[in-house]
Formats: C-alpha cells, structure tokens, sequence
C-alpha cells in the first residue's frame, strides 16, 4: 500500500517513513477527519476547478526538497553559503505559494506556517524570483562598491587583476558579502523552528493527497473508531487481490469478482472453518492490512468500517520452513505461536491472526494443540482470529464458518455456526480445479467405505 | 558566414578535444568572447570525473570566461570558489563527486571553473533541463577522450579541437584527424532502419529483405562469439546498439555478403575501431550508417604542443581543410579574422 501511494517528494515520503503506528483515539480521529474533509473536498464535492487546482498544487509539492542539511547547518551556528540561502529562500517562497493554493481548494485541515518573514529576509527586493545572490539591496556599500568594479572592469569580464585597485575592491565586496551572509543566518537562526515545520507540513500534505488519491483509486473508506471494544466491517476487501483481477481482466484474461465479506469480533477467540479455497486466510490478511491502514491513518479496504485500537498486532500467516536455520514447517509454526503467547503476557491490547496452527502435523496431536490454544487465550481481552481444518470441541470461543460451495459456486460468506461442523468439502474443490478424478474418486471411495 | 555568425544559427553546441592542450578552453572562451551580449548562452562541462587525467595530474580545470548573462552549472564546490558574481537559479537533482550540480545566471562577468554532469545522459538531460531559462545556445564543453560528450543525444552540432599535442607529426595528425572526422559525418541510416532500431537499447538486431527484425540475442557486439557465421546470411541490415569493437567490424568486413549489408550504430560515440580496421572495412565495400548524427561546424587547430613543438599554422589549416572539408581555424593565430 505505502508503494503504490503517489507521492511527489521525496521529502514526502519520508516523512510517511516516520510516521509512527498511532495508538491514541485523539491522534488517530484527528488524522482521519483530515483525511476524509480532503478527500470529499477534492474528490466528491470538488468539481473540474478543484481538479485542476490539484494537479497544480502537486506539481508545486514535486518541488519540496529535503533541506534538513541546511537547516542543521543553521542550528550549529554555521555560516549559510548562497547554496544554503537558496536552499531555505526556496522552501519559504514554496511554503508560501502552497498555502495560497491550498486555501483556493478549500483544505481547511491543512495548516502550512506562515514563512512570509524568512522571505522578507531573503528577498530584500520583494521580487518573489526563485533565486538568490548577496543582492546590492543588503547594504549601500556594497552597492557602491560593486558599481565601482563595474566602472573598472568595463565591458571586459576578464578581471584585469592588474590593477591594485580592483583587487582591493574586490577583496572589500568578498569581505561584505561575508559579513552580510553571517548577519543573514543570524536572522534566519531565530526563524529555524518554522522553517522545519513549514518543510514537515509539506512533506505532510504531500502524503496526505497521495492517501486521498489512494482512497479514491481503490475504493477505500474512512473508518470509525470503535467504542466497545468491538471491530466491524461490512464489504470488506482485499485491495491487492482486486487490484490484480482487475488487471486481468484489462488484459482479457478469465473474469474474476472478488466478494467482499462482512466481519465482527470483539476481545473474543474467534475460529474461521470452511473449505480450502474458501478465502479464510485471506480473510486474516485482510484484517491485518487493515488494522495497519487504520492505524497509519490510510484509508481502509472495506464499504465501511468501525474499529478497535490495537498496541500489537501478530500474524503467524504462511510456512516458515526455513531451511537455513534448520527449522521444518511445524517448528517454524510453533515458534511463530509462541511469539503470540509471549506478546500476550505483556497484557497491550493485541490483535492475534493465526493461520491454521499446527496443520503440519497429525490431526490428533494437532487438535489437542489447538483446543490447548484457544483455551490459554481464554479471557485474556484479546482478539484472535484463528483458521482450522480440526474440529475444536467446546463453546468458549465463537466459530465462523465460510458459506462453501452452493451449487459449484464458491460462496465467501462468513456466517455463525455450532460446535462440530467440520466442512468436507475437500475433494469437490479439488474436482473444480480439474485434479485427477482417477485420484479423487479412489479418495471418496474410501471415505464411503469408512463410513459403512 | 563568419565562424560566430554560423554558431549563432545553432542551438546546442559540443566542444571535444582529440587530445589535452589541442585548445579547447581557448576555443570556449573565444566563442564566449566573440558572441554579441546580446545572444545568451547556457554553458557547462563534463563532470570532473569525466576529466580523470586532470585529477592525476593534479592540475586544475581550467578557468572559463563568462559574461553577464551567461547560464551556467557547475558543482557546489567549484561555484563556491567562483570569481564572478551571479544569482543561484536552480540546485538540480544530479550529483557529482564536487558536490550537487548547480545553475546560475552571471550578474557581473568573470572566472569560474566549470564541472557539470559527468554521463553522456546526465548531460542531456541538463540540456533539456536549462531550456526553461530560455537561452539562444547550450555548449557543452566535452573532455578528452570522452567523446561520449559529442553524443548527438546531448547536442546537435560539434567543434573539434585538434592539434600538435594529439600528433606532432602534421601528416599523421592531418589523417588521424580525418579519421575522427569521416565516423562524425558518416551518413544517416535509412528511414526503415532508423525507425525499427532506434528504440533498441541494448543487443545486435538484424532486419532481413521482407522487414523482418532479427534478434540475435546477444547482449552486447562483445558476445559475438556466440553469433559466429550466420549473422549475415538473412540481413540486409545488422544493428549495434552499443559499442562497435574491432572483432564485430573484423566478422562483417570477412563476411562474403559485406557489400549488401548496411551495417547501422546508434552515433559516431559508438564506434571503437581503430583506423586500419575501418579502411580495411571500406576497401571490402562496407557501409556503415548511423541512426542519429550531429553536425560537425568546425575543426579548431592548435599547431603548438606542450613539448614544445610547433607546427606551421597556415600549412596545418590547409592540409586539414583539404582532408576534412569542413572550416578549419588556428584560434589563437587567426582569431580576429574568421
């Protein structure tokens, strides 16, 4: 998601890199009332104007360039060269012209310091020109003596170094324009606080209408922040996997809808059960992504969205066989596990997402495992969502079940099921994806047999 | 047209040197001298990494003369050092070893040591880049032995500077000359050729009678080892899109179809063959064309070397125009009159 933002600085994107996984309801509502009046402002109430205004204030953001350098430079009371001044004339004049743009489109969130001041300093002639030099304006003496090297050197730039005189002047002009660089950065020393604020605003606008545009692209909406402890999503989706129908579909390949699901959960265990290919893990990724989008302040991948502030979020999603450090599939699993008990000691508000534990060993031992989890996650005042293939026994925990195969047609729907219901539906999603049937119907010709 | 008045018809402009001390700052400076105040130029030169003799030698680059007016980039460090007064326009995105590359416009005239970008690429994306301070000319000061920096990627038209530092003797820097000359004005490739391999950035391609394109699939001419015998037996046309080394020349000009293939290099910058194997190329009836070519204006002479040889000017000039065909100039002895 942080790839496919649009940003246009580079400044920008660090700022987004420094941007922390906020945890205080203040911080958290305040980033997405920003976010959603700049999104309606500029992409439901706006209009063809606001349209075009946008381009132009982005084009002004490509400009934003990181000066931390400079403005290091200026704490440590260094001299600025003309390189600096420029660097910091630059940014004010940016800062300035931004602010003007973004009030035409009406972002009223977006606050960019006022750096009118640090302009006056560095562009003595009100020009407003994006460019700097020690300019006659700063003192009459260099102005005076500046028309006197003019007067000797004539039309010839080939300084006649000859002459005494020149050298002198020109010795004088070097040493003024010393003094009046050194008084410069005195003044702008006492501007040092707005100037970085008035760079990290930019930088911050710049994210900001690259998570509207974001929003906009893919469908993502701004969430609400839970009250009861409670996380729910109606239509949620995943945009990478959207994104990737979509493009094949563009390039006439085989249609594919993605269905959204709706979820909730509280600090509860909650088990997700239902026939491979049912979208179960994707529903763990699904609300991992999202519980980082909310609370990196992005918009969320669902229709709508209330949800719960998380301290820590834990995934153990996919085989961590590594061979390298000698770990097979199950003790990859299981140290990935152990990690979510040990987090959860720490007692933080934690949201657990843990894809089919121990499905790497034998179904007996592996239920025992499993039912052994849950019941140490018991009223702990987590959430935990956990796929299984085993049939749990017991009611302390809740059980969704994904809707399955309705006439061939894989339906995604999560819905509240009972203890003991265990999908089998292995073996026909396995003929959908035109598997061997010499294998298959020797499969449930077993299975009828152990029924007899 | 006088030798100004011609530069000032133009757009963009190289200088290259064959050799240190064949006079190219001198030439630099004279056209920066010569041209009215009136005609504003934006100036920089290849990178000092570009310039690599200088570093070993210790020697510094040389000063370029600028009037009021002039646009010019040049590194952080060197437009610190600057001896002239001028107001800072723009810090662009390429770096150097010197420091971030800046631009500038000369407020009052005088000496600064110039270092821009140091890629044929970089450079011409400088060249695009000043555009927006609307200058009559760019002139890219180009190094020895860089010629990458005469790219017609970068400019359209070309200065040589040539002299008794590249040859001391006047017969062998006349044909020595007239080498670099002949690949700077080789002809343009066909249209059909030119518009199917342009695009290719890399690899060998091959177009056959009925407009087939031919891929050898080889990274580089320097691969050929894997294309052995075959390669001409379908093609009208081969394309080196990077550098043509001797061994590639050597394969086409040993093949039996040689006077039927139009051999095609993206510009003169690609070839890197040496003389004999070129003349041994043409007398076989070879043909060798590039896609995009620039505009040679002038060959400068310096007839001095810095060992002390001095070459007769008036004799230089006239054997040089008489090989080359192009105006050839001693700066430094006629300059008051061309």
């Amino acid at each position: 998601m942080v790839d496919e933002l649009q940003l246009q600085s580079s400044y920008g994107r660090s700022r987004l890199l420094q941007s922390p996984f906020m945890t205080s309801r203040v911080e958290i509502q305040k980033a997405f009332t920003l976010l959603g009046d700049c999104y309606r402002t500029l992409y439901v109430e706006g209009g063809g104007a606001a349209s075009s205004a946008l381009a132009s204030l982005k084009h002004r953001l490509m400009c934003l360039r990181d000066i931390s350098g400079t403005l290091d430079r200026l704490s440590r009371d260094v001299v600025l060269d003309d390189v600096d001044l420029f660097e910091i004339k630059y940014l004010a004049l940016l800062a300035g012209n931004v602010a003007r743009e973004a009030a035409t489109l009406n972002l009223d969130g977006v606050h960019i310091p006022d750096l009118e001041a640090v302009v006056r300093i560095l562009d003595p002639d009100g020009m407003k020109i994006e460019s700097f030099y020690v300019y006659d304006m700063y003192s009459k003496e260099l102005g005076r003596i500046r028309a006197d090297i003019r007067k000797l050197q004539g039309l010839s730039p080939d300084l006649k170094l000859s002459s005494p005189r020149l050298l002198e002047l020109l010795e004088k002009e070097r040493l003024l324009e010393r003094d009046i660089r050194e008084n410069l950065s005195h003044m702008l020393k006492n501007h040092l606080s707005e100037i970085k604020e008035g760079m990290d605003a930019l930088g911050d606008l710049d994210v900001l209408l690259a998570k509207a545009l974001q929003m906009k692209m893919m469908g993502l909406c701004i969430p609400k922040i839970s009250d009861d402890s409670r996380t729910s999503y109606a239509g949620l989706f995943h945009p990478y996997v959207v994104h990737k129908y979509e493009t094949q579909a563009a390039i006439g390949g085989k249609k594919k809808v993605f269905i959204p699901v709706d979820l909730q959960f509280g600090l509860e265990s909650v088990t997700i059960i239902g026939a491979n290919m049912g979208g179960k893990t994707v529903v763990l990724k699904m609300t991992a992504l999202n519980q980082l989008l909310f609370q990196f302040g992005f918009g969320v991948a669902a229709a709508s969205a209330t949800i719960d502030i998380k301290e820590d979020i834990r995934v153990c999603i996919g085989d961590d066989q590594d061979l390298a450090s000698g770990l097979s599939s199950f003790a990859g699993e299981v140290k990935a596990i152990d990690n979510v008990l040990k987090g959860m000691v720490t007692g933080s508000r934690m949201l657990a997402l843990i894809d089919e534990p121990a499905r790497t060993t034998n179904p007996i031992e592996g239920t025992a495992l499993v039912t052994a989890l849950l019941n140490i996650l018991k009223n702990k005042k987590i959430s935990v969502l956990m796929t299984t293939h085993y049939n749990v026994p017991g009611d302390f925990f809740r059980r969704l079940k994904v809707r399955g195969l309705v006439d061939g047609q894989m339906d995604y729907t999560l819905e509240e099921t009972s203890e003991g219901e265990i999908p089998h539906e292995a073996i026909n999603v396995a003929r959908s994806l035109d598997i061997d049937a010499k294998w298959l119907d020797e499969a449930e010709k077993i299975l009828n047999e152990n029924k007899d | 047209m006088s030798f100004i008045g011609q530069i000032q018809n133009l757009k963009s402009l190289s200088i290259v040197g064959l050799e240190k001390n064949t006079g190219k700052t001198v030439c630099l400076n004279y056209i920066l001298e010569r041209l009215p105040s009136s005609f504003h130029v934006a100036v920089t030169s290849i990178g000092i990494d570009g310039e690599s003799k200088d570093q070993v030698t210790g020697t510094a680059k040389p000063e370029i003369i600028l009037k009021e007016g002039t646009i010019f980039s040049t590194s952080e460090v060197f437009y610190a050092r600057r001896q002239l007064l001028s107001d800072l326009l723009e810090i662009t995105s390429e770096r150097s070893s010197l420091g971030r590359i800046v631009t500038a416009r000369v407020v009052r005239g005088g000496k600064v040591m110039l270092s821009g970008p140091s890629s044929a690429q970089s450079l011409s994306r400088w060249v695009q880049s000043v555009e927006k301070f609307t200058p009559d000319l760019t002139i890219v000061d180009g190094a020895l032995s860089r010629l990458s920096s005469a790219s017609p990627i970068i400019s359209e038209s070309l200065i040589l500077t040539t002299g008794a530092a590249y040859s001391a003797d006047l017969e062998t820097l006349v044909r020595r000359t007239k080498f670099i000359v002949e690949l700077v004005r080789l002809d343009m490739a066909e249209e059909k050729y030119r518009s199917a391999f342009d695009g290719k950035e890399k690899g060998v391609w091959g177009m056959d009678s009925e407009g087939n394109i031919i891929d050898f699939q080889v990274e580089s001419s320097l691969a050929i080892d894997r294309i052995k015998d075959d390669l001409t037996g379908r093609c009208e046309a081969v394309f080196v899109a990077g550098a043509l080394t001797d061994r590639f020349l050597g394969l086409i000009s040993d093949s039996r179809r040689v006077k039927e293939i139009e051999l095609v290099v993206r510009d003169f910058t690609k070839i890197f063959v040496n003389e004999q194997n070129w003349r041994i190329f043409l007398r076989k009836g070879g043909r060798l064309r590039v896609t995009r070519r620039s505009r040679l204006i002038a060959v400068c002479v310096n007839p001095v070397s810095p060992r002390g040889i001095v070459l007769d000017s008036d004799l230089l000039c006239k054997k040089m125009y008489e090989a080359v065909q192009v105006p050839v100039y001693d700066i430094v002895k006629n300059g008051d009159n061309i």
